[in-house]
């Protein structure tokens, strides 16, 4: 991360690498419309203040002075917390999530809130209630989602962290979509207090950079148990930094051929397979591997993650915070207008699904069902795990597509995630790096999976390719790192 | 199975989701294509398959009964869409008897 | 008074006999609240005692307080329950202003506690009310009904605290049964020190589920719910007036008018109404909380838990009757409460007259405690001292009457008895030669009132004790004063 060892070294102020950032937004937001809120205010004052702790000679944190922005599913003290929604239009929250807290304590100054699908559902940022955000290499196309407005911004600023949330690939499919390297920890290595909850089992928080390395300093700072948290494990956090720059020598990748399904789009095959060739030049040992169930990954994603999302947004309700209807007579109408009103059109669905797989009479066919067909999930990846280290496949089946192209049809959206969400159910890492450019010059993402808990392997992974490769250090045509003139 | 009106908006009333005529139509055209798309799910054999109900295979996460600082004064209300302090304000909750009905 | 109160079955006379289970919720005494580190504590403004987690607010998550889940293990210990070595929480869905997250954190199918007996006294007789489950979750806030508005205000102090759930079997058969399987529970939350079981705070809250069949019937009829009672009586008295209710229908060929359904009990009209015309079908969609892990326990550490139980009250009664010989009455006094219990152990363990002691703790302590508005552990008089003065008693050596002044004094001060007997000028002289000589100046100073007692005036006797008191300011042996003077003067046996 070059900008914290420039502020480090006393080449640049936390105040000048704030500024810098701020202007970055000024000159590619405007464009990609991926930021929600941007608080030039505050970050310049708490800059300021780590200047002046850094003057006076204390330990302002190993992130001292780093600008941040985090998608807008996180709470923070900053602004407001929509979630992308107009049901949380005005809601500021009075706590900061624990990740947000973490970068913070390091040192890190919040300057933006990014764009997202509605509470996260969807793979194109096109369910956000407030706008749409375009994809830096073709602004024409969607930037992938939901985490979309972090993914854009990765690669086309430069020297700021990016927090983004995976319930299904909502880091690794934007991240593939934009040619950025995002990572989904192992469910429970990062607290997701704060995190404004879709499908409680499934979601992670985790960093959308544009390399591996400062994936794995971001993780460095945020990952740990959390005692708000019950789902976050108290293991130790492993130096994610050095860890990544070993040697992958003698690592077993496995590629499995269900990840390459029909349907998949050949530059993207072709692209994976080259990537997978780089590996094994590089001293890995690459193997075939089968993981029978992951056809019915989709739909069982679909249940469950329906399912929790139907309870986890039942608090939104109109009646202690968020929007309230005001045409509604009574509690029942107030209730019913408040949430037709103020969700969007997929996040309605998904919650009607919900309710419905949780309902009396429905409950074991399709939820338990789900649940079932998840273990099944598990037991695939328990047993790869057994011949394999980490698992090497491609993040998304289509690279970016065209803004509009897919959201009047919300099965035709919910098939790009067909080879991220098994990360999801199975509580496994997983990562997407850029690993090519398709002939309309848009990237392709490679995916790696870990086990459950070596993070450190699938960082290991990236790195090592982006210290053989430089599809990672491409930029798009509308990039606001360069002064503001537009390549490409 | 069938996907009828009545399932639509009964499902409708249970998520506290009012929707608008279009929109139920639209939603019953959902439902039918999701649950086309998992009835897959049902030609797996899952005898004997327990469902995983946990995403994580720890327990007994727990804490100790010590109190911590509740929110400052003011700060629950501070984004009630309607309050009376120091009380939230809710549209008056009246049963079919027109009596205050309880909880259920 | 109502057949319940008087302790009648309202249904000794009839055909039927009811059918009832009751949900008992306990507010368990915790510091903090089940799932966030708020307090658990009441009189304090509307919503001041709230967080993001009981507030529900977006990205906020539970915790498990481990002293609630004790708390419940250790009732079902109490109770003889099975406690699976897995139990997970589940969330129950409904729409409600007191309900911020829209969901409950309860448990459906892996309670703490399964099975289980609950062995309770009616009019001295032992009956037994099995369990169906105890469970963990938490109370929702309140919503405050104002008279005259079109609004309702919502308060969130109360949301999140711990909750437990005592489900019992259909075991119990009349009103006065189901008061007094309540008071059974209610005396073994406080001997657990888990509740502190306040009716008046609610922290006790039942709801009974009751049905009506012909006498000797074995299937189950239409139940009907009573809910959110929160007092011994109003739970008999709701049960007098739905069971009459429903038996009146019987009677009148109108059983077909029992629906299952929830009502409500009005004590001040004395009735029970349907709560709802149209209700609206529950379905709480309950699923496994993806948010917290489950609890297993090790036998180990439930049998640590079992080891902290003291002795319940109905064992402790047995054990009063037979190793101490006191009456059923008494034990059952003195058991009541654990603190009046455990104090009068201590008092027996230094002078072993149980039945004095009994007596005295029953009587005197729990007048001298009522008056001062405070518990055993604040009245400041040892046990043993309090032993002391008991002893003192028996002795003769202060009067039942001086004695109470001297426990007041000894309370005051937390001097011991003997001291404060002398000081107070109060020892009761029953030294038989003194007191003799005494009586027999008496006798000769007041002849006219000597031959009255001779010719069988009993009044005129008490005339000369009271000179026997004057003469020895108050402090001779009444009883034995008594007894020399009828010695002395020859008087016939009183009758
Ligand atoms: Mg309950
Ligand atoms: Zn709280």
């Amino acid at each position: 991360m070059e900008i914290r060892d420039r502020i480090r070294r006393g080449e640049m102020s936390a105040l000048e690498a704030v500024d810098e950032a701020l202007r970055q937004l000024d000159v590619v937001n405007p464009r990609l419309q991926a930021a929600l809120q941007i608080f030039p205010d505050g970050a310049r004052t708490a800059a300021a203040a780590i200047d002046r702790r850094l003057a006076a000679g204390e330990d302002a944190g190993p992130l001292a002075g780093v600008p941040f922005t985090v998608k807008d599913n996180f709470c923070t003290l900053e602004g407001h917390t929509t979630a992308g929604s107009r049901i949380l239009e005005s809601f500021a929250s009075p706590y900061d999530a624990t990740a947000v807290r973490k970068l913070k304590e390091a040192g890190a100054v919040c300057v933006a809130k990014t764009n997202l699908d509605e509470f996260g559902m969807g793979s194109s940022t096109e369910n956000s209630a407030f706008h749409v955000t375009r994809n830096p290499w073709k602004t024409t196309h969607v930037p992938g989602g939901s985490s979309g407005g972090a993914a854009a911004l990765a690669v086309s600023t430069g020297g700021m962290i990016h927090l983004g949330s995976d319930t299904g690939g909502s880091i690794r499919q934007p991240s593939a979509c934009c040619g950025a390297s995002g990572l989904k920890p192992t469910y429970g290595r990062v607290s997701r207090y704060g995190l404004v909850a879709f499908a409680s089992s499934l979601d992670q928080i985790g960093p959308i950079q544009s390399s591996a390395l400062d994936c794995a300093l971001v993780l460095e700072t945020i990952a740990g148990a959390d005692p708000m948290d019950s789902t976050s494990r108290d293991l130790p956090v492993p130096r994610y930094a050095d860890e990544a720059q070993q040697d992958i020598r003698g690592l077993r990748l496995g590629v499995p051929a269900e990840y390459f399904p029909e349907g998949i789009e050949a530059e993207v095959e072709e692209k994976v397979r080259a990537a997978i060739e780089v590996f094994r030049e590089m001293g890995a040992e690459v193997r075939d591997v089968s993981l029978p169930h992951t056809r019915y990954a989709n739909p069982a994603y679909v249940l469950v993650s329906a399912a929790e999302a139907s309870s986890n947004l039942a608090r939104y309700d109109g009646v202690h915070y968020g929007r309230r209807s005001v045409s509604a007579s009574g509690l029942v109408d107030m209730y019913c207008r408040s949430r037709g009103e103020g969700f969007g059109a997929e996040v309605k669905r998904r919650i009607l699904i919900g309710t419905f797989v949780l309902s009396s009479g429905y409950y074991d066919a399709y939820y338990l069902t789900a649940l079932r067909v998840r273990n099944l999930i598990r037991q695939d990846f328990e047993k790869v795990y057994r011949e394999v280290d980490a698992v090497v496949c491609p993040t998304s089946p289509v690279p970016a597509f065209p803004l509009g192209d897919r959201i009047d049809d919300p099965l035709k959206l919910y098939a790009v995630d067909v080879l991220t969400v098994p990360a999801n159910l199975a509580s496994l890492p997983g990562m997407s790096i850029p690993c090519g450019f398709t002939s309309e010059a848009l990237p392709v993402g490679l995916q790696i999976y870990g086990r459950p808990m070596q993070d450190e392997i699938v960082l290991r992974l990236a790195c090592a390719y982006q210290a053989r490769t430089d599809h990672h250090l491409r930029a798009p045509p509308v990039c606001g790192w360069r002064g503001g003139e537009e390549g490409g | 199975m069938d996907v009828t009106d009545e399932l639509v908006a009964k499902i409708a009333r249970l998520s506290r989701l009012a929707l608008g005529e279009e929109e139920s139509a639209e939603m019953k055209e959902h439902f039918r294509k999701v649950l086309g798309f998992v009835s897959e799910l049902e030609s797996l054999d899952l005898e004997g398959v327990a469902p995983s109900l946990f995403a994580l295979d720890a327990s007994n996460v727990q804490r100790e009964d010590e109190p911590a600082p509740s929110l400052p004064a003011g700060a629950a209300l501070a984004n009630a869409p309607a309050a009376h302090p120091p009380f939230f304000l809710v549209p008056r909750i009246v049963g079919d008897a027109g009596e205050p009905e309880m909880s259920p | 008074m109502s057949a319940a109160a008087a302790g009648r079955d309202p249904l000794e006379s009839t055909r039927f006999e009811a059918v009832i289970g009751l949900e008992v919720h306990v507010q368990l005494l915790t510091r903090t609240k089940m799932f966030c580190r708020c307090e658990a504590r009441f009189g304090t403004e509307a919503n001041a005692l709230t967080c993001p987690v009981c507030l529900g607010l977006p990205g906020s998550l539970p915790c498990i307080n481990r002293r609630a889940v004790e708390s419940t293990v250790r009732v079902g210990l109490a109770f003889g329950s099975e406690i699976p070595l897995l139990t997970k929480f589940d969330r129950k869905s409904y729409f409600y202003p007191d309900l911020p997250k829209g969901y409950q954190i309860s448990q459906k199918d892996d309670p703490i506690c399964k099975g289980g007996r609950v062995e309770f006294f009616v009019d001295g007789e032992i009956r037994v009310a099995r369990l169906v489950r105890i469970h963990l979750e938490e109370d929702a806030g309140k919503n405050i009904h104002v008279e005259g508005r079109p609004e309702s205000w919502v308060d969130l102090n109360r949301a999140g605290t711990p909750l437990m759930e005592v489900v019992s079997e259909p075991d119990l058969r009349t009103p006065r049964e189901a008061g007094d399987y309540m008071r059974m529970l209610r005396q073994v939350m406080l001997y657990l020190g888990v509740s502190d079981c306040n009716m008046e705070e609610g922290s006790l809250r039942c709801d009974c589920n009751v049905s009506t069949r012909l006498r000797g019937a074995s299937h189950l009829e239409t139940r009907t719910e009573i809910k959110n009672l929160n007092s011994f009586l109003n739970v008999e008295k709701a049960l007098e007036h739905e069971i009459a209710r429903q038996i009146r229908l019987r009677e009148t060929g109108r059983e077909a008018e029992i629906v299952q359904e929830t009502r409500l009990y009005d004590p001040d009209r004395g009735e029970t109404r349907s709560m709802r015309g149209k209700e609206e079908a529950h379905d709480y969609r309950y699923f496994p909380e993806p948010d917290l892990a489950p609890l297993v326990f090790s036998p180990e550490w439930i049998d640590g838990l079992r080891a902290t139980l003291p002795e319940l009250p109905l064992v402790r009664l047995g054990r009063f009757q037979e190793d101490l010989g006191l009456s059923a009455y008494h034990a059952d006094q003195l058991v009541r409460d654990k603190e009046i219990a455990d104090y009068f152990e201590r008092c027996v363990e230094s002078y072993r007259q149980p039945q004095s002691v009994g007596n005295w703790v029953l009587n005197a302590l729990r007048e001298e405690l009522r008056s001062r508005g405070v518990g055993i552990e604040d009245i400041g008089v040892a046990p043993e001292r309090f032993a002391e003065l008991v002893r003192a008693v028996d002795d003769g050596a202060v009067s039942t009457q001086k004695a109470r002044d001297v426990l007041r004094a000894m309370a005051d001060s937390g001097r011991p008895a003997a001291e404060l007997i002398r000081e107070m000028g109060v020892e009761q002289i029953s030294d038989d030669s003194f007191l003799r000589g005494v009586v027999q100046d008496v006798i000769a100073a007041h002849p006219g009132p000597v031959e009255d007692v001779r010719r069988g005036k009993r009044n005129s006797i008490n005339f000369l004790v009271g000179q026997v008191m004057r003469r020895t300011k108050g402090q001779a042996n009444p009883a034995m004063a008594m007894s020399l003077i009828d010695e002395l003067i020859g008087s016939p046996p009183a009758e």
